[in-house]
C-alpha cells in the first residue's frame, strides 16, 4: 500500500526549518535523514525536507550526526 | 534597467541567529533590539519575529573572540522576518556577520504567509489525545447517538441470545 506524504496529509506547503520536531521525525537514530522511499514523503516535500534539514543543523538546532 | 528594477523590488527575508551564551540573561533584549534597529534603520517592513531565548546547541560550536576560539553549547536563538527592497540585504547581512555577539546566523528568502507551525505543529498535537468533547449545554453534532453503556450481565444475555438463534 502507498504512504500518503505527511506534508500534503498535514497541509503544510512550506516547511520551515524552525519546525524541529517536526523535522525530527524525519531523521533516523543517526540524525540522517529517511529516504522517501520508507517515509512516504513526496518527492516535492522531500526536496523542502532535505533543505530544511540542512539550515537547522547551520544553526545548531539538530546534529549532522549522533550516537 | 531590468536590474535596477530588480534591486528596487521589495523582498521577504528572515534572518535566524544565534547569539552566543556568555551574553547576561538581562542584556539579551537589548542585544536583539540594536539588530532590530539596525533592520528598521534600512527601512524594513517586520512582518514576524520570536523573541531570543536560550537553547541548547545540537553540536558544539566555536567562535573566535579575539585571539582565543571560545567553545558554546548553549546559544540564544531567535528570528525575524521583514520585507525589505533587495539592494539593501548586502548591508544587513555584513552588520549582522560582523556583530560580536553573533555565533551564526542564516538569512534566507521565504514567503509572506506564516511558515512556521511551532506549537501547532501537528507533532506536537498528535501527542494530545483528540477526542470529541462536549461543553456544557453545547452538542458538537445534532445526529450524535448516544449509546449507553451495557452491563456484562447485559452482554451475557444479549451472547446466549445469540447463541440460542444460531
Amino acid at each position: 500500500m502507498n504512504k500518503q506524504c505527511y506534508f500534503m496529509e498535514n497541509n503544510i506547503r512550506n516547511i520551515d526549518y524552525k519546525d524541529t520536531e517536526i523535522l525530527k521525525k524525519f531523521l533516523n537514530p543517526h540524525a540522517r535523514m529517511i529516504s522517501r522511499k520508507k517515509s512516504g514523503v513526496c518527492a516535492k516535500s522531500q526536496r523542502q525536507l532535505a533543505v530544511a534539514v540542512k539550515r537547522a543543523r547551520f544553526l545548531g538546532l539538530l546534529p549532522y550526526v549522533a550516537r | 534597467m531590468e536590474k535596477n528594477m530588480k534591486e528596487d523590488k521589495m523582498q521577504v527575508y528572515e534572518i535566524g541567529y544565534m547569539l552566543i551564551s556568555s551574553i547576561p540573561e538581562e542584556k539579551v533584549t537589548a542585544e536583539v533590539a540594536k539588530l532590530k534597529d539596525s533592520l528598521l534603520k534600512k527601512g524594513a517592513e517586520f512582518l514576524g519575529e520570536e523573541a531570543a531565548e536560550l537553547k541548547t546547541l545540537a553540536y558544539q560550536m566555536t567562535k573566535k573572540i579575539g585571539p582565543t576560539h571560545h567553545r558554546f553549547d548553549t546559544g540564544y536563538f531567535g528570528w525575524f522576518k521583514f520585507e525589505l527592497p533587495a539592494k539593501e540585504i548586502e548591508g544587513i547581512k555584513k552588520s549582522f556577520e560582523e556583530n560580536p555577539h553573533m555565533l551564526r546566523m542564516l538569512l534566507i528568502t521565504t514567503v509572506r504567509e506564516n511558515t512556521y507551525l511551532g506549537k501547532k505543529s501537528p507533532v506536537l498535537m498528535s501527542e494530545v489525545p483528540v477526542e470529541p468533547t462536549v461543553e456544557s449545554g453545547v452538542e458538537l453534532s445534532g445526529e450524535a447517538v448516544v449509546v449507553p453503556k451495557a452491563s456484562v450481565e447485559e452482554m451475557d444475555k444479549s451472547i446466549d441470545a445469540m447463541v440460542k438463534e444460531a
